[in-house]
């Protein structure tokens, strides 16, 4: 019996990977971690009862194997929900059900058969790690991306390291099999899906420091989060895209783009060498005077090179009086000169300037409560836009002479920890009803003010904790009692908060380099994007802006959100994108420095220079 | 002029003359037509739908809030919903043209009273835009409309120092956009409206609050802000103190005294003179109607207080009422001394805004209304303890919220 209730949860799953690192101290999925393929991490789970619920599947071996490995041990809950405010314990528990009755119940259990192409594979990377079970097979056939279609591969495999990959795309070649390379999670553009191989890189999650050389070795299946997280132990930090992320695929993808690009560079600026295998299955490397010319760029596009098997990676020193710093604006303009002052005068390490739906999404335990944040952030305090500095303490003083009002560490833990007691009652009405010709934060951020806001907010872990659902509370409570979770400089370098804004729904992000010199063409493309998104009757917000070779260029953002099970949306967002692309494709012809992430993608090593100033 | 005083006062005196009201769910706008409506003449009520609640369900809320049925009043009271900032006024063709055939005289309440800058646009609109709505309406051919009575404010005299009179002023200057809006307000309908012989009444009040006699306001801005704020500062250390070991209280240097009074240390800047002049909305209604009734011929009038308030006298009704110690007035140097703490913050951006009403030194004759009024024997009564705790207690009750929204 397939549970409705469950079936729906399922269905929603947006392949965050959220679930495959530790970001909460939770540890990680037991049976997850032991067996690496996604379908045995909740969120293949997620995907394996959708199969169910939509007559997908049968019953197999592995999929009795997946079901029985779950230990209803609920760290899926924690974790899913501070995301994406899903509970998948719904079906954790009901994946469990229907295979125990189909058990119980005798009926049939089907076993596939091993062709040789799969033997082929097994030999290379072992008994357990090439499969053509259905089980697994349907939890690399989907993806959240509008313009992606359900493929059923015939075979996943896990290669980890370069003589498996090697190995593994000569038999590929071989049997004329075409393959796909995934790393952990979605894609922006539904690449991650093949008919023929998809190649699972997660397994390979070696690390190795190298201090002398101030770089980090690692492994194809390493994610930013746990590159971030042996990084930081050794005293430094690495410029890292999404937590969930594995490295190599980002650097593939899109190369690295993070808030800490402003100092740390994109493109080739991040890496000191990587390791390769070729479409041909000839193994090279980034640096080899011989191998093809990664660190060059096409703006026509680029198909991809190869795969991707390690990296090194630059470490950057990281200063013990680091702190985090906001700065409210009432507009845009005015933040985006302050962003590119900041860079251009070298002050600051990572930089964004941050919209009110980021914000407010960002901060907030629950969808709820982000709709009154913004709410309060944009109509009652009149923030509309927050730049958040990661600097020392230099920088932060210098900061706090150059803006005359700003959001430290202390208040901005201060206003995460009392949430509630911000969005309602009489002291915020009360506020919101004073007579003034200033913007509110200006009074509400003074630091004479932090005694009061104390007083009456009362900010503690268990006011944050009061606001998700009752189970879930004294986890959250001893959550935000650690003091990392409201610390800006760790928030912005571990970003275990910024998958929050698919909490709504999927997100279709447009993400770019725009020209800083030249802040009204930005602004032109955003009015554009907000044009197209209110014409196709979609939620879509400007995201993030960074500053990027000191403040010359930008990356930005501006996102797009759709229920991607509900075919009337992803229509919708299809036509979206179809005139969106365009748009983009005819400014950046027209002026310098405008580069879309799809001319970048398989382009991630090129040296910045080659893609930003053409 | 399109109807003689004869006429007009023939019209009025039959109770056949069909007065519009905008702004009718407003404070004053609501006081104005239930005033008319006892008063025996024909209201139409317009107001636009909010929060999901139509202008009839608004209406009847707030009938319901003065302890009225809007059935009472049958035929006299119509209701029309629409919006006042679109060209057509948000209503159908058949309702135009029904104003058309249908209103004698308008009472144009409709205003946004900010102070804000930020709100510059909505003011705009709303204090100026409209009227140019309104105009297309009296202005049209057939309209039968001959008298536009416009509620204004004494405040359009700007950063003037002088004594005004009760007519058309120059203001080069203003302590904001509300002020300038309402002048430009004034302005235009001065200059448009009579060219089509409709005549117009300016009615200028000084600062309105509750119902003197009964404390009941809907309205809890201006003079009400900050007893709200006091109080609930008081509340909040009061609490802190009592039940949480007083440790916030002491580092804002509030104490809780042995008489029972709480001290919050908030000192105000003493800039010397000046007063504020309230009036409450009994008074200005009888005032606004005896005036209506009386002068057909068209002028300006202003409804004001002969005696005025200090803040002392406002802070000393405070701390008598709320067992409050601790606001004191205190030279500029000596405000400058030691940085504001918070809640000096709080009051002193509050005062920024509304200094110019509260240490006023402007003065408003008041004969032409006065004449009018004594006839009458209406008079304003003098802001005292009794009407600031009556006024203050009722706020209470209702938490500082419009009761019947
Ligand atoms: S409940 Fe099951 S799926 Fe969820 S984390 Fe635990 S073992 Fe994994």
């Amino acid at each position: 019996m397939i549970s409705e209730k469950a079936a729906g949860i399922a269905a929603q799953c947006r392949h965050y990977a959220m679930c495959k690192i530790d970001f909460l101290g939770t540890g990680l999925c037991p049976p997850g971690e032991d067996n690496h393929y996604v379908s045995y991490y909740p969120q293949g789970r997620m995907d394996l009862y959708d199969a169910l619920a939509k007559g997908l599947i049968p019953v197999t071996e592995r999929l009795v194997d997946i079901a029985n490995t779950c230990t209803l041990c609920g760290i899926c809950d924690k974790q899913c929900h501070f995301v994406t405010e899903l509970r998948p314990m719904v079906v954790m528990r009901a994946l469990k059900d229907h295979v125990g009755s189909h058990i119980a119940e005798n009926k049939k259990i089907v076993q596939i058969e091993e062709d040789d192409i799969l033997k082929q594979f097994k030999k290379v990377v072992g008994e357990k790690n090439a499969t053509n079970d259905p089980a697994i097979l349907v939890t690399y056939s989907n993806d959240p991306a509008p313009m992606a279609k359900i493929q059923m591969p015939q075979y996943v495999v896990l290669p980890s390291g370069r003589e498996e990959v090697k190995n593994i795309i000569s038999v590929c070649n071989q049997f004329k099999i075409p393959f796909a390379v995934r790393g952990n999670g979605s894609s922006v553009f539904g690449i991650v899906m093949s008919e023929g191989v998809v190649l699972d890189m997660g397994r390979n999650k070696e690390i190795s420091m190298d201090k002398d050389n101030w770089k980090i070795n690692i492994g194809a299946g390493v994610s930013a989060f746990d590159l971030q997280i042996e990084a930081d132990k050794n005293g430094f930090r690495v410029n890292s895209a999404e937590p969930s992320a594995l490295i190599c695929s980002n650097i593939m993808c899109s190369g690295i783009l993070s808030t800490f690009s402003n100092s740390y560079g994109t493109g080739a600026d991040n890496y000191v060498d990587a390791e390769f295998v070729s479409n041909q299955g000839e193994a090279f490397n980034l640096n080899d005077k011989k191998g093809p010319n990664l660190f060059g760029f096409d703006k026509q596009g680029s198909p991809s090179p190869g795969i991707c098997t390690g990296a090194s990676i630059k470490l950057q020193p990281v200063t013990e009086d680091e702190e985090g710093l906001g700065i409210p604006f009432s507009s845009f303009d005015e933040a985006a000169t302050f962003c590119r002052d900041l860079s251009r005068r070298r002050i600051g390490i990572s930089i964004a300037l941050l919209g009110g739906e980021y914000i407010s999404t960002f901060i907030s335990p629950t969808s709820d409560m982000a709709e009154k944040v913004k709410t309060l952030f944009i109509e009652t305090l009149g923030i509309s836009f927050l730049v958040v500095v990661i600097g020392d303490k230099y920088a932060i003083e210098t900061i706090k002479k150059m803006a005359p009002i700003t959001i430290n560490d202390k208040l901005f833990r201060l206003m995460m920890l009392s949430l509630p007691q911000m969005v309602a009652g009489e002291w915020i009405e009360m506020l919101g009803e004073l007579e003034t010709n200033r913007n509110l934060y200006e009074l509400f951020c003074k630091e004479e003010m932090y005694p009061l806001l104390e007083t009456v907010l009362n900010p503690s872990p268990e006011a944050i904790g009061s606001v998700v659902p009752e189970d879930l509370r004294d986890f959250y409570t001893q959550l935000y009692s650690r003091p990392e979770m409201t610390n800006l400089a760790w928030l912005s370098t571990f970003r275990i908060l910024s998958s929050r804004m698919g909490r709504f729904k999927h997100v279709v992000a447009f993400i770019g380099y725009a020209p800083l010199d030249k802040i009204e063409v930005i602004k032109k493309m955003i009015g554009e994007f907000k044009r197209i998104g209110d014409k196709y009757n979609l939620k879509h917000d400007y995201g993030f802006l960074t500053p990027v070779d000191l403040g010359k260029r930008a990356i930005l953002e501006y996102d797009f959100y759709i229920d991607h099970t509900n075919p009337a949306e992803i229509q919708q967002m299809l036509r979206a994108m179809g005139e969106a692309g365009p748009m983009v494709g005819e400014m950046s012809m027209n002026t310098k420095g405008i580069q879309w992430i799809n001319t970048i993608l398989f382009q991630g090593f090129s040296r910045k220079e080659n893609f930003l100033y053409r | 002029m399109k109807l003689s005083r004869k006429e007009i006062l023939g019209l009025r005196k039959k109770k056949e003359a069909v007065f519009l009201i905008t702004g009718a769910t407003g404070f004053i706008g609501s006081h104005t037509a239930i005033k008319l409506l006892k008063r025996g003449y024909r209201v139409i009520m317009f107001s636009r739908p909010n929060r999901g609640a139509t202008a009839g369900e608004r209406i009847k809320a707030m009938f319901e809030w003065f302890e009225l049925d809007t059935d009472e009043f049958g035929a006299n009271l119509e209701i029309i919903e629409g919006f006042l900032d679109k060209p057509d006024l948000g209503i159908s063709k058949k309702t135009y043209s029904y104003l058309l055939n249908t209103v004698d005289e308008i009472i144009h309440c409709a205003a946004n009273t900010s102070f804000s800058e930020k709100k510059r646009g909505e003011l705009e609109t709303v204090n100026i835009g409209i009227l140019k709505n309104l105009s297309s309406l009296i202005n049209s051919e057939n309209s039968r409309c001959y008298f536009f009575h416009h509620i204004s404010t004494v405040y359009v005299a700007g950063k003037q120092k002088n004594i005004f009179e009760e007519t058309l002023i120059n203001t080069p200057e203003f302590n904001n956009v509300y002020e300038e809006t309402k002048y430009r307000g004034e302005q235009f309908i001065s200059e448009v409206f009579p060219q089509s012989g409709v005549r117009v009444n300016i009615y200028r009040s000084s600062i309105v609050y509750g119902d003197s006699e009964n404390g009941r306001s809907t309205l809890f801005n201006a003079v009400y802000y900050p007893v709200k704020m006091a109080l609930f500062l008081k509340n909040t250390y009061r609490n802190d103190i009592l039940k949480k070991g007083g440790e916030k209280a002491k580092q804002m240097g509030v104490r809780l005294d042995e008489d029972g009074s709480i001290f919050l240390p908030i000192r105000m800047g003493n800039k010397s003179g000046g007063t504020i002049n309230l009036i409450p909305i009994n008074y200005y209604t009888d005032a606004f109607i005896a005036i209506l009734e009386y002068s057909v011929d068209p002028g300006i009038f202003h409804i004001i207080n002969n005696s005025d308030t200090t803040l002392d006298d406002l802070t000393g009704f405070f701390s008598k009422s709320f067992n409050i110690k601790g606001f004191r007035s205190v030279s500029g140097e000596e405000l400058k001394e030691e940085p504001l703490n918070a809640l000096e913050i709080l009051f002193s951006e509050y005062l920024k805004m509304y200094e110019p009403y509260i240490r006023d030194i402007r003065r408003f004759d008041n004969k032409r209304s006065e004449k009018i009024l004594s006839k009458s024997n209406i008079k304003c009564p003098e802001f005292d303890l009794d009407i600031f705790s009556r006024c203050m207690n009722y706020a209470i009750s209702v938490n500082w919220k419009n009761p019947w929204k």
